[in-house]
Protein backbone atom coordinates (compact mmCIF):
# COMPACT_ATOMS: atom_id res chain seq x y z
CA UNK A 1 0.00 0.00 0.00
CA UNK A 2 2.39 2.57 0.82
CA UNK A 3 4.38 1.51 -1.94
CA UNK A 4 1.90 2.10 -4.44
CA UNK A 5 1.08 5.74 -2.69
CA UNK A 6 4.53 6.34 -3.46
CA UNK A 7 4.46 5.47 -6.57
CA UNK A 8 1.19 7.74 -7.07
CA UNK A 9 3.17 11.05 -5.22
CA UNK A 10 6.20 10.37 -7.48
CA UNK A 11 4.17 10.30 -11.00
CA UNK A 12 6.04 11.68 -13.97
CA UNK A 13 4.21 15.31 -14.77
CA UNK A 14 4.53 14.40 -18.08
CA UNK A 15 1.90 11.38 -17.80
CA UNK A 16 -0.40 14.27 -15.88
CA UNK A 17 0.39 16.40 -19.06
CA UNK A 18 -0.62 13.50 -21.58
CA UNK A 19 -3.74 12.54 -19.72
CA UNK A 20 -4.82 16.64 -19.27
CA UNK A 21 -4.20 16.98 -23.04
CA UNK A 22 -6.53 13.61 -23.73
CA UNK A 23 -8.85 15.25 -21.80
CA UNK A 24 -8.86 18.08 -23.31
CA UNK A 25 -8.66 16.64 -26.93
CA UNK A 26 -11.32 14.30 -26.29
CA UNK A 27 -14.85 16.56 -26.14
CA UNK A 28 -12.78 18.98 -29.29
CA UNK A 29 -13.00 15.44 -31.59
CA UNK A 30 -16.48 14.56 -30.29
CA UNK A 31 -18.24 17.32 -28.74
CA UNK A 32 -21.37 16.72 -26.18
CA UNK A 33 -23.44 19.60 -25.06
CA UNK A 34 -23.83 20.24 -21.58
CA UNK A 35 -26.68 22.22 -19.89
CA UNK A 36 -25.16 25.62 -19.64
CA UNK A 37 -27.63 28.16 -16.78
CA UNK A 38 -27.37 31.99 -17.38
CA UNK A 39 -25.67 34.21 -15.44
CA UNK A 40 -27.37 37.54 -14.86
CA UNK A 41 -24.51 39.82 -15.83
CA UNK A 42 -24.29 37.96 -19.07
CA UNK A 43 -27.97 38.05 -19.83
CA UNK A 44 -28.44 41.53 -19.08
CA UNK A 45 -25.97 42.35 -21.57
CA UNK A 46 -27.62 40.35 -23.95
CA UNK A 47 -31.13 42.12 -22.69
CA UNK A 48 -29.43 45.47 -23.65
CA UNK A 49 -28.01 44.48 -26.75
CA UNK A 50 -31.67 43.41 -28.23
CA UNK A 51 -33.31 47.02 -27.58
CA UNK A 52 -30.54 48.35 -30.02
CA UNK A 53 -31.00 48.98 -33.45
CA UNK A 54 -29.82 50.15 -36.94
CA UNK A 55 -29.31 53.91 -35.76
CA UNK A 56 -27.29 52.81 -32.61
CA UNK A 57 -23.08 52.79 -32.87
CA UNK A 58 -21.16 50.41 -30.37
CA UNK A 59 -17.91 50.42 -30.04
CA UNK A 60 -16.36 47.48 -29.80
CA UNK A 61 -12.63 46.66 -28.32
CA UNK A 62 -11.13 43.76 -29.52
CA UNK A 63 -7.75 44.09 -26.42
CA UNK A 64 -6.42 40.54 -26.70
CA UNK A 65 -3.87 38.53 -28.26
CA UNK A 66 -4.21 35.26 -30.05
CA UNK A 67 -2.73 33.29 -26.76
CA UNK A 68 -6.10 34.65 -25.22
CA UNK A 69 -8.32 34.57 -28.29
CA UNK A 70 -9.83 30.81 -26.53
CA UNK A 71 -10.94 32.72 -23.44
CA UNK A 72 -12.71 36.06 -24.99
CA UNK A 73 -12.62 35.21 -28.82
CA UNK A 74 -15.57 33.49 -28.26
CA UNK A 75 -17.73 36.41 -26.81
CA UNK A 76 -16.33 38.72 -29.22
CA UNK A 77 -18.03 36.73 -32.20
CA UNK A 78 -20.70 35.64 -30.49
CA UNK A 79 -21.67 39.29 -29.45
CA UNK A 80 -20.62 40.50 -32.62
CA UNK A 81 -23.26 38.32 -34.36
CA UNK A 82 -26.05 39.47 -32.12
CA UNK A 83 -25.24 42.94 -32.86
CA UNK A 84 -25.53 42.46 -36.38
CA UNK A 85 -28.64 40.47 -36.01
CA UNK A 86 -29.82 43.68 -34.00
CA UNK A 87 -28.53 46.01 -37.10
CA UNK A 88 -26.07 47.94 -34.92
CA UNK A 89 -23.13 49.53 -36.41
CA UNK A 90 -20.10 48.11 -35.27
CA UNK A 91 -17.51 50.36 -34.89
CA UNK A 92 -14.07 47.94 -34.04
CA UNK A 93 -11.23 49.97 -32.46
CA UNK A 94 -8.22 48.12 -30.58
CA UNK A 95 -5.81 50.08 -28.11
CA UNK A 96 -3.72 46.83 -27.64
CA UNK A 97 -1.44 45.89 -30.61
CA UNK A 98 -3.08 42.65 -31.46
CA UNK A 99 -6.53 44.04 -31.50
CA UNK A 100 -6.96 44.85 -35.18
CA UNK A 101 -5.80 40.84 -35.92
CA UNK A 102 -8.60 40.14 -33.75
CA UNK A 103 -10.86 42.05 -34.70
CA UNK A 104 -10.36 40.89 -38.47
CA UNK A 105 -10.44 37.10 -36.98
CA UNK A 106 -14.06 38.02 -36.02
CA UNK A 107 -14.79 39.90 -39.20
CA UNK A 108 -13.65 36.96 -41.30
CA UNK A 109 -15.58 34.04 -39.23
CA UNK A 110 -18.88 35.93 -37.75
CA UNK A 111 -20.30 38.25 -40.41
CA UNK A 112 -23.34 37.46 -41.33
CA UNK A 113 -24.20 37.58 -45.33
CA UNK A 114 -25.47 40.90 -46.53
CA UNK A 115 -23.28 42.89 -43.94
CA UNK A 116 -20.98 45.75 -45.56
CA UNK A 117 -17.66 47.08 -44.70
CA UNK A 118 -17.74 50.05 -44.35
CA UNK A 119 -21.42 50.74 -44.10
CA UNK A 120 -22.14 48.31 -40.79
CA UNK A 121 -18.89 47.26 -39.11
CA UNK A 122 -15.68 48.49 -39.61
CA UNK A 123 -11.90 47.84 -38.45
CA UNK A 124 -10.13 51.17 -37.22
CA UNK A 125 -7.17 49.56 -36.36
CA UNK A 126 -4.57 50.34 -33.19
CA UNK A 127 -4.07 53.16 -31.47
CA UNK A 128 -1.29 53.06 -28.73
CA UNK A 129 -1.08 54.80 -25.03
CA UNK A 130 -3.51 52.90 -23.43
CA UNK A 131 -6.33 54.36 -21.06
CA UNK A 132 -4.93 57.88 -22.62
CA UNK A 133 -6.04 56.62 -26.00
CA UNK A 134 -9.13 55.50 -25.08
CA UNK A 135 -9.99 58.69 -23.74
CA UNK A 136 -8.74 60.45 -26.67
CA UNK A 137 -10.80 58.60 -28.77
CA UNK A 138 -13.57 58.99 -26.90
CA UNK A 139 -13.47 62.55 -27.09
CA UNK A 140 -12.50 62.95 -30.59
CA UNK A 141 -12.71 59.63 -32.22
CA UNK A 142 -11.70 61.08 -35.91
CA UNK A 143 -7.98 62.78 -34.65
CA UNK A 144 -7.58 59.53 -32.73
CA UNK A 145 -8.35 56.80 -35.97
CA UNK A 146 -8.45 59.01 -39.09
CA UNK A 147 -7.82 55.91 -41.03
CA UNK A 148 -9.11 52.21 -41.08
CA UNK A 149 -6.84 49.28 -40.75
CA UNK A 150 -6.51 48.63 -43.95
CA UNK A 151 -5.74 52.81 -44.37
CA UNK A 152 -9.07 54.14 -46.07
CA UNK A 153 -9.55 57.58 -44.29
CA UNK A 154 -12.72 58.29 -42.22
CA UNK A 155 -14.37 60.45 -44.91
CA UNK A 156 -14.67 57.19 -47.25
CA UNK A 157 -15.87 55.38 -44.29
CA UNK A 158 -19.98 55.83 -44.35
CA UNK A 159 -20.25 53.59 -40.73
CA UNK A 160 -18.34 56.41 -38.74
CA UNK A 161 -19.36 59.45 -40.25
CA UNK A 162 -21.64 60.44 -37.39
CA UNK A 163 -19.20 59.20 -34.85
CA UNK A 164 -17.38 62.16 -33.34
CA UNK A 165 -17.01 61.07 -29.43
CA UNK A 166 -18.34 59.61 -27.02
CA UNK A 167 -21.52 61.26 -27.16
CA UNK A 168 -22.68 59.67 -30.49
CA UNK A 169 -21.75 55.98 -28.92
CA UNK A 170 -24.99 53.49 -27.56
CA UNK A 171 -22.76 51.25 -26.01
CA UNK A 172 -19.26 50.30 -25.29
CA UNK A 173 -17.80 46.99 -24.93
CA UNK A 174 -14.01 45.65 -23.85
CA UNK A 175 -12.69 42.62 -24.56
CA UNK A 176 -9.19 42.48 -22.36
CA UNK A 177 -7.13 40.06 -20.94
CA UNK A 178 -5.27 42.93 -19.04
CA UNK A 179 -3.68 46.14 -18.76
CA UNK A 180 -6.01 48.97 -17.62
CA UNK A 181 -9.08 46.64 -18.43
CA UNK A 182 -12.31 47.95 -17.24
CA UNK A 183 -11.91 50.58 -14.31
CA UNK A 184 -10.38 52.48 -17.37
CA UNK A 185 -13.17 52.45 -19.64
CA UNK A 186 -15.55 53.24 -16.56
CA UNK A 187 -13.41 55.80 -15.75
CA UNK A 188 -12.97 57.77 -19.29
CA UNK A 189 -16.66 56.28 -20.87
CA UNK A 190 -19.22 55.96 -18.15
CA UNK A 191 -17.94 58.14 -15.74
CA UNK A 192 -17.78 61.84 -18.00
CA UNK A 193 -20.24 60.65 -20.66
CA UNK A 194 -22.71 58.29 -19.03
CA UNK A 195 -22.67 55.87 -21.54
CA UNK A 196 -23.27 52.45 -21.46
CA UNK A 197 -20.61 49.84 -21.28
CA UNK A 198 -20.10 46.08 -20.91
CA UNK A 199 -17.09 44.26 -20.32
CA UNK A 200 -15.74 40.75 -21.48
CA UNK A 201 -12.80 39.33 -19.42
CA UNK A 202 -10.72 36.33 -18.47
CA UNK A 203 -11.47 34.30 -15.68
CA UNK A 204 -8.82 35.82 -13.60
CA UNK A 205 -9.89 39.20 -14.01
CA UNK A 206 -13.77 38.62 -13.52
CA UNK A 207 -13.98 38.81 -9.75
CA UNK A 208 -12.24 42.24 -9.94
CA UNK A 209 -14.88 43.55 -12.37
CA UNK A 210 -17.96 42.26 -10.47
CA UNK A 211 -18.15 45.13 -8.24
CA UNK A 212 -18.47 47.76 -11.15
CA UNK A 213 -21.07 45.45 -12.55
CA UNK A 214 -22.59 45.56 -8.88
CA UNK A 215 -22.22 49.40 -8.75
CA UNK A 216 -24.29 49.67 -12.15
CA UNK A 217 -21.09 51.10 -13.88
CA UNK A 218 -21.40 47.96 -16.03
CA UNK A 219 -24.48 46.94 -18.16
CA UNK A 220 -23.09 43.26 -18.35
CA UNK A 221 -20.36 41.24 -17.44
CA UNK A 222 -19.13 38.08 -19.71
CA UNK A 223 -16.42 36.27 -18.00
CA UNK A 224 -14.23 33.67 -20.28
CA UNK A 225 -15.00 31.15 -22.26
CA UNK A 226 -18.11 29.94 -19.93
CA UNK A 227 -19.36 33.81 -20.37
CA UNK A 228 -18.87 33.16 -24.11
CA UNK A 229 -20.19 29.82 -24.40
CA UNK A 230 -23.57 31.52 -22.46
CA UNK A 231 -23.72 34.10 -24.83
CA UNK A 232 -23.15 31.66 -27.56
CA UNK A 233 -26.18 29.53 -25.75
CA UNK A 234 -28.15 32.45 -26.31
CA UNK A 235 -28.01 33.68 -29.79
CA UNK A 236 -28.27 30.07 -30.94
CA UNK A 237 -25.26 29.65 -32.46
CA UNK A 238 -22.81 27.21 -30.71
CA UNK A 239 -19.34 28.17 -31.71
CA UNK A 240 -16.11 27.68 -30.41
CA UNK A 241 -16.77 28.61 -26.68
CA UNK A 242 -19.64 26.16 -26.13
CA UNK A 243 -17.01 22.96 -27.78
CA UNK A 244 -14.62 24.32 -25.87
CA UNK A 245 -16.59 24.09 -22.19
CA UNK A 246 -16.50 20.11 -22.92
CA UNK A 247 -12.37 20.38 -23.09
CA UNK A 248 -12.61 22.62 -19.92
CA UNK A 249 -15.08 20.44 -17.89
CA UNK A 250 -13.15 17.09 -18.28
CA UNK A 251 -9.86 18.90 -18.06
CA UNK A 252 -11.05 20.31 -14.62
CA UNK A 253 -12.44 17.34 -13.36
CA UNK A 254 -9.12 15.84 -14.01
CA UNK A 255 -7.36 18.47 -12.04
CA UNK A 256 -9.89 17.80 -9.21
CA UNK A 257 -8.95 14.07 -9.43
CA UNK A 258 -5.38 15.22 -9.39
CA UNK A 259 -5.18 17.37 -5.97
CA UNK A 260 -7.72 14.37 -4.12
CA UNK A 261 -5.02 11.96 -4.96
CA UNK A 262 -2.05 14.26 -4.12
CA UNK A 263 -3.64 14.94 -0.76
CA UNK A 264 -4.94 11.23 -0.40
CA UNK A 265 -1.45 10.37 -0.60
CA UNK A 266 0.30 13.03 1.34
CA UNK A 267 -1.61 12.51 4.25
CA UNK A 268 -1.44 8.41 3.62
CA UNK A 269 2.23 8.90 3.58
CA UNK A 270 2.24 11.14 6.81
CA UNK A 271 0.67 8.70 8.67
CA UNK A 272 2.30 6.01 7.74
CA UNK A 273 5.68 8.23 8.99
CA UNK A 274 4.27 8.33 12.12
CA UNK A 275 3.24 5.50 13.16
CA UNK A 276 6.38 3.50 11.83
CA UNK A 277 8.52 6.63 14.01
CA UNK B 1 -3.51 28.01 -49.29
CA UNK B 2 -2.31 30.81 -46.47
CA UNK B 3 -5.02 29.36 -44.35
CA UNK B 4 -4.14 26.06 -44.68
CA UNK B 5 -0.48 27.28 -44.35
CA UNK B 6 -1.09 28.96 -41.18
CA UNK B 7 -3.35 26.03 -39.59
CA UNK B 8 0.14 23.88 -40.10
CA UNK B 9 2.05 27.08 -38.32
CA UNK B 10 -0.23 27.25 -35.52
CA UNK B 11 0.24 22.82 -34.94
CA UNK B 12 4.37 22.47 -35.30
CA UNK B 13 4.90 25.49 -33.72
CA UNK B 14 2.48 24.93 -30.30
CA UNK B 15 4.33 21.02 -30.88
CA UNK B 16 7.36 23.01 -30.64
CA UNK B 17 7.06 24.66 -27.29
CA UNK B 18 5.24 22.04 -25.83
CA UNK B 19 8.30 20.02 -26.57
CA UNK B 20 9.76 21.67 -24.22
CA UNK B 21 7.83 19.63 -21.19
CA UNK B 22 10.60 16.68 -22.92
CA UNK B 23 13.78 18.86 -21.64
CA UNK B 24 15.20 21.93 -23.57
CA UNK B 25 15.97 21.34 -27.14
CA UNK B 26 16.29 22.61 -30.70
CA UNK B 27 13.22 22.43 -31.99
CA UNK B 28 11.69 24.58 -28.96
CA UNK B 29 14.51 26.60 -29.06
CA UNK B 30 13.55 27.82 -32.93
CA UNK B 31 9.63 28.38 -31.83
CA UNK B 32 10.79 30.33 -28.91
CA UNK B 33 13.16 32.35 -31.29
CA UNK B 34 10.70 33.00 -33.93
CA UNK B 35 7.47 33.89 -31.41
CA UNK B 36 10.03 36.41 -29.78
CA UNK B 37 10.98 37.43 -33.51
CA UNK B 38 7.51 37.98 -34.89
CA UNK B 39 6.34 39.75 -31.70
CA UNK B 40 8.81 42.13 -31.90
CA UNK B 41 8.46 42.72 -35.26
CA UNK B 42 4.61 43.25 -35.21
CA UNK B 43 5.11 45.52 -32.59
CA UNK B 44 7.64 47.71 -34.33
CA UNK B 45 5.17 47.66 -37.38
CA UNK B 46 2.34 49.09 -35.34
CA UNK B 47 4.70 51.65 -33.84
CA UNK B 48 5.87 52.80 -37.09
CA UNK B 49 1.76 52.75 -38.39
CA UNK B 50 1.10 54.88 -35.20
CA UNK B 51 3.86 57.52 -35.52
CA UNK B 52 3.36 58.03 -38.93
CA UNK B 53 -0.74 58.21 -38.84
CA UNK B 54 -0.83 60.39 -35.62
CA UNK B 55 2.86 62.36 -35.27
CA UNK B 56 4.42 62.53 -39.00
CA UNK B 57 1.57 62.64 -41.20
CA UNK B 58 0.01 65.73 -39.04
CA UNK B 59 3.12 67.60 -39.07
CA UNK B 60 4.15 67.40 -42.40
CA UNK B 61 0.81 67.30 -44.69
CA UNK B 62 -1.13 69.68 -42.49
CA UNK B 63 1.27 71.69 -40.34
CA UNK B 64 0.41 71.00 -36.84
CA UNK B 65 3.72 71.77 -35.41
CA UNK B 66 2.27 70.55 -31.89
CA UNK B 67 3.01 67.06 -33.27
CA UNK B 68 6.54 67.70 -32.64
CA UNK B 69 6.52 67.89 -29.04
CA UNK B 70 5.69 64.40 -29.14
CA UNK B 71 7.70 63.33 -31.56
CA UNK B 72 10.93 64.90 -29.66
CA UNK B 73 9.91 63.47 -26.45
CA UNK B 74 9.54 60.27 -28.71
CA UNK B 75 13.63 60.77 -29.77
CA UNK B 76 14.15 61.74 -25.70
CA UNK B 77 13.70 58.45 -24.93
CA UNK B 78 16.46 57.19 -27.05
CA UNK B 79 19.17 58.63 -25.21
CA UNK B 80 19.11 55.97 -22.22
CA UNK B 81 21.52 54.80 -25.05
CA UNK B 82 24.47 56.80 -23.90
CA UNK B 83 25.41 57.15 -20.25
CA UNK B 84 26.39 61.01 -20.83
CA UNK B 85 22.45 62.22 -21.93
CA UNK B 86 20.53 59.46 -20.15
CA UNK B 87 19.17 62.35 -18.50
CA UNK B 88 17.40 63.71 -21.27
CA UNK B 89 14.90 60.61 -21.42
CA UNK B 90 13.71 61.32 -17.87
CA UNK B 91 12.13 64.61 -18.84
CA UNK B 92 10.04 61.99 -21.64
CA UNK B 93 9.50 59.48 -19.29
CA UNK B 94 8.23 62.11 -16.35
CA UNK B 95 5.80 64.01 -19.20
CA UNK B 96 4.56 60.02 -20.18
CA UNK B 97 3.64 59.34 -16.67
CA UNK B 98 2.64 62.94 -15.31
CA UNK B 99 -0.08 62.37 -18.37
CA UNK B 100 -1.04 58.84 -17.50
CA UNK B 101 -1.46 59.44 -14.04
CA UNK B 102 -3.85 62.34 -14.85
CA UNK B 103 -5.70 61.02 -17.46
CA UNK B 104 -6.30 58.05 -15.17
CA UNK B 105 -7.23 60.47 -12.42
CA UNK B 106 -10.01 62.05 -14.18
CA UNK B 107 -13.03 59.81 -13.42
CA UNK B 108 -11.19 57.69 -10.66
CA UNK B 109 -12.74 59.41 -7.49
CA UNK B 110 -16.24 58.81 -8.20
CA UNK B 111 -15.86 55.50 -10.67
CA UNK B 112 -13.84 53.57 -8.10
CA UNK B 113 -14.16 55.53 -4.63
CA UNK B 114 -18.46 57.17 -4.39
CA UNK B 115 -19.80 54.64 -6.69
CA UNK B 116 -18.19 51.67 -5.13
CA UNK B 117 -18.99 53.06 -1.82
CA UNK B 118 -22.46 53.92 -2.71
CA UNK B 119 -23.16 50.54 -4.23
CA UNK B 120 -21.95 48.35 -1.41
CA UNK B 121 -24.14 50.25 1.23
CA UNK B 122 -27.33 49.91 -0.29
CA UNK B 123 -28.44 45.91 1.49
CA UNK B 124 -31.13 44.62 -0.87
CA UNK B 125 -30.40 40.41 -0.01
CA UNK B 126 -27.74 38.18 1.43
CA UNK B 127 -24.81 38.59 -0.47
CA UNK B 128 -25.08 42.59 -0.26
CA UNK B 129 -25.18 41.95 3.83
CA UNK B 130 -22.39 39.59 3.39
CA UNK B 131 -20.28 42.51 1.10
CA UNK B 132 -20.47 45.11 3.87
CA UNK B 133 -19.42 42.94 6.32
CA UNK B 134 -16.37 41.66 4.33
CA UNK B 135 -15.58 45.37 3.58
CA UNK B 136 -15.87 46.31 7.15
CA UNK B 137 -13.88 43.03 8.32
CA UNK B 138 -10.87 43.25 5.40
CA UNK B 139 -10.54 47.40 6.77
CA UNK B 140 -10.49 46.02 10.76
CA UNK B 141 -7.54 43.53 9.48
CA UNK B 142 -5.41 46.05 8.14
CA UNK B 143 -6.41 48.96 10.54
CA UNK B 144 -3.00 48.91 12.80
CA UNK B 145 -4.28 52.14 14.39
CA UNK B 146 -6.33 50.83 17.19
CA UNK B 147 -5.05 47.63 19.53
CA UNK B 148 -7.11 44.90 19.08
CA UNK B 149 -10.31 44.30 20.98
CA UNK B 150 -12.48 41.21 21.30
CA UNK B 151 -14.59 43.05 18.56
CA UNK B 152 -12.14 44.30 16.02
CA UNK B 153 -10.41 41.29 16.74
CA UNK B 154 -13.76 39.45 15.41
CA UNK B 155 -14.21 41.37 12.51
CA UNK B 156 -10.53 40.96 11.60
CA UNK B 157 -11.28 37.33 11.89
CA UNK B 158 -13.83 37.72 9.41
CA UNK B 159 -11.56 40.01 7.42
CA UNK B 160 -9.28 37.22 6.71
CA UNK B 161 -11.62 34.81 6.15
CA UNK B 162 -12.78 36.67 3.17
CA UNK B 163 -9.34 37.08 1.65
CA UNK B 164 -8.14 33.85 1.61
CA UNK B 165 -11.98 32.64 -0.01
CA UNK B 166 -11.04 35.79 -2.30
CA UNK B 167 -7.42 34.58 -3.33
CA UNK B 168 -9.31 31.02 -3.65
CA UNK B 169 -11.92 32.22 -6.26
CA UNK B 170 -8.90 34.18 -7.45
CA UNK B 171 -6.91 31.25 -7.79
CA UNK B 172 -9.74 28.65 -9.13
CA UNK B 173 -10.82 30.99 -11.89
CA UNK B 174 -7.32 31.46 -13.06
CA UNK B 175 -6.80 27.66 -13.56
CA UNK B 176 -10.00 27.63 -15.16
CA UNK B 177 -8.68 30.92 -17.81
CA UNK B 178 -5.26 29.04 -17.93
CA UNK B 179 -7.47 25.05 -19.04
CA UNK B 180 -9.16 27.86 -21.57
CA UNK B 181 -5.81 28.75 -23.34
CA UNK B 182 -4.57 25.04 -23.16
CA UNK B 183 -7.77 24.61 -24.93
CA UNK B 184 -6.80 26.60 -27.78
CA UNK B 185 -3.37 25.00 -28.00
CA UNK B 186 -4.73 21.45 -28.45
CA UNK B 187 -7.10 22.50 -31.11
CA UNK B 188 -4.68 24.23 -33.04
CA UNK B 189 -2.69 20.80 -33.03
CA UNK B 190 -5.74 18.84 -33.60
CA UNK B 191 -6.75 21.35 -36.36
CA UNK B 192 -3.31 20.31 -37.82
CA UNK B 193 -4.30 16.98 -38.17
CA UNK B 194 -7.91 17.40 -39.67
CA UNK B 195 -9.65 16.50 -36.27
CA UNK B 196 -11.64 19.52 -35.90
CA UNK B 197 -12.59 22.13 -38.37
Amino acid sequence: MTQFMEKLQNIDRRILFVLIFLAMAYPLVKPFTLPMAITQEVMSLYDFIEKLGPNDIVIVAPDYSPAYAPTVGGACEAIFVHLMRRGAKVVFASFERDGPMMAENVIASATPAGKKYGVDYVNMGFRAGGEGAVASALQDFPTAFPKDFQGTPVKDLPIVQNLKSAKDISLGILFSTGGYAGGGWVRQLVQPYGKPFAACVTGMMGPAHIPYYQAKQLIGLVVDMKGGAEYETLIKRPSGSLAGMGAQTLAQLLIVLYMIIANVTYFTLKKERVRTR
Amino acid sequence: MSAQFGVYMAGIVTIALYSYLIGDNALFKFAEHLYVGSAAGHAITMGYINIRDLGWTPLVSKGQLSMLIPLILGLCLYSRFTTKYIWVSRYAIAVTIGIGTGVSLRGMPSAQILSQLQASMVIKNVNDFLAILGTIGVILYFLFIYGQNPVTKGFSRIGRWVMMITFGVGFGTSTFSMVARGTGAVTAILRMFGLVK
